[in-house]
């Protein structure tokens, strides 16, 4: 049975904290959380109630002691209710509304698993192509990620996530004693700032910064990427270029917007089959093409290819598992 | 108008606010609980409320806390009432002087382990939950970073967890 463990606790105190400040603004991110797993409201709920029964206790306590011209019989009412009980519920209303035999099952699962260890614990998240996923760290961060794609992270190393393949957004809650770490292959990116996406497929890293800086390989080549900075790794030919992105272009994927700046269509298809969810090839004679342009996918058929070509302007090809893309033929 | 503005914001964000009250439990009620908030929107002065959307959503979020609440505590009643009829004893058995004591007790429990966090943490604590201060403004308060508040914050939230989790578990 699944139960709430550390992580979701920790998890729901980030939220619990930050939803609690004035200015809270980021409500789709927190619908996003509590939806990704019915545990998470739980443990939601449950760090409100710790937070509650301290508040009421001191409210509780202080309001009797607080005697100027409180007549007794006040505090004596009030205290006749449990301590965290300050606005008691019509019974008629609460004794209909029992709690659900899987909700306590959750919370006594809940309440029984405090074991904390050190040791490493690594899991990985997969997103499928064309399926979305966005991660909630305990820390507050977030890690939104694209199709096809698979990080691993540690329960134990809140501050670390691994690229293994595909894309993802990272919004970084920066600090400065404990940078976060993206890995990828052999490559490392620190945060000294907080908005960032990576995509890793094959020999190529593409990593481009939207707020704050990123730091690639402070060991080695130590490049300073700020906000609007890209960087293009093509690990076959070991060539780093930096160039300059628009702020807006980063990330765009999450709209369905995908800009395209020279890459290769070997690149590209790689980059639509990720979106799409759908199995995209090139042909040898083209697959070293370069693009530039905006490809919107927003309510765009994934079952046909063939206006996306069109736009790169190559032709497509059903095949028995997805699309291949082959020269024009009036190019000869 | 300003007094319409409330009622607008919700309407183009209904199914948003839908969506998150799903998302916070409300399951095949969401649609009476949206109801309700909206039969509390439509009476509002709004004038005072700078920023509608994050306002509504806050007033979602209570109204789902206030029902979890209220589940909570008829299971609690149910429990104790079996309790006093088994004749284990509980706490609604106390006399109230007892449970002013109890009162005092659980908060001196709670605070000491909050305080074993160091002194900073409760006092981080007291002004956030309490006081109602911002992290910002503690923060400049205190001369110390953001994230140092947060932290301190999550430390807190632990510690009474820790002990709840002691307290009500067997």
């Amino acid at each position: 049975m699944a139960e709430i463990n550390d992580m979701i606790r920790e998890q729901a105190i980030a939220w619990a904290i930050r939803v609690r400040e004035p200015d809270f603004a980021d409500w789709d991110g927190f619908t996003q959380w509590l939806e990704a797993d019915a545990l998470h409201n739980i443990a939601y709920e449950e760090a409100l109630l710790a937070e509650d029964q301290y508040a009421d206790l001191v409210e509780a306590l202080d309001e009797p002691s607080d005697k100027s011209g409180q007549p007794g019989q006040d505090s004596i009412s009030h205290l006749r209710q449990p301590a965290n009980d300050d606005h008691a519920a019509p019974v008629t209303i609460t004794r209909r509304r029992v709690m659900s035999g899987a909700i306590a099952a959750a919370l006594v699962a809940a309440v029984g698993a405090g074991i904390w260890t050190q040791m490493p614990q690594p899991y990985d998240v997969m997103t499928g192509p064309g399926q979305r996923k966005t991660l909630t760290l305990s820390d507050g961060s977030r890690i939104q990620m694209n199709g096809d794609t698979k990080i691993e992270l540690d329960r134990k190393k809140i501050r670390y996530a691994h690229l293994d393949r595909g894309e993802a957004l990272f919004t970084v809650v920066h600090d400065d004693d404990d940078p976060f770490i993206v890995d990828s292959g052999n490559i490392r990116l620190v945060d000294a700032g907080t908005e960032f996406n990576v995509v890793k497929s094959e020999d190529i890293l593409d990593v481009a910064v939207s707020d704050g800086v990123v730091i690639y390989n402070p060991e080695r080549e130590n490049i300073s990427l700020p906000a609007g900075k890209r960087l293009y790794r093509d690990g076959a030919r070991n060539r780093v270029t930096v160039s300059d992105i628009s702020i807006a272009q980063v990330g765009a994927w999450r709209t369905g917007q995908l800009g395209f700046t020279g890459e290769p269509l070997k690149q590209i298809a790689q980059v639509l089959s990720r979106n799409l969810g759908v199995n995209i090839t090139v042909s040898e004679a083209i697959a070293a093409r370069p693009f530039s342009g905006i490809i919107q996918l927003k309510d765009r058929d994934p079952q046909n290819i063939e206006p996306i070509a069109a736009l790169l302007g190559v032709q497509a090809q059903k095949q028995a598992e997805g699309w291949i893309l082959i020269g024009d033929n009036a190019v000869p | 108008m300003a007094q319409q503005e409330l009622q607008v914001v919700f309407l183009n964000h209904r199914d948003a606010l839908l969506r998150f009250l799903r998302s916070r439990g409300a399951s095949e009620n969401a649609e009476d609980i949206l109801q309700d908030l909206w039969l509390r929107v439509v009476d509002m002065d709004d004038s005072a409320i700078n920023t509608p959307l994050p306002y509504l959503y806050r007033a979602a979020n209570n109204l789902m806390h206030d029902r979890f609440r209220m589940t909570q505590r008829a299971r609690k009643r149910d429990n104790e009432w079996s309790e006093t009829t088994h004749g284990t004893g509980g706490a609604s058995d106390a006399p109230l002087p007892d449970r002013t004591l109890i009162a005092r007790q659980q908060l001196a429990e709670i605070e000491t382990q909050i305080g074993k966090e160091g002194p900073r943490v409760f006092q981080i604590f007291r002004r956030f939950r309490i006081d109602g201060i911002s992290q910002r403004q503690i923060a400049e308060e205190m001369g110390i970073s953001l994230s140092a508040v947060e932290k301190d914050l999550q430390k807190a939230y632990r510690a009474i967890a820790a002990w709840r989790e002691r307290e009500n578990g067997d």
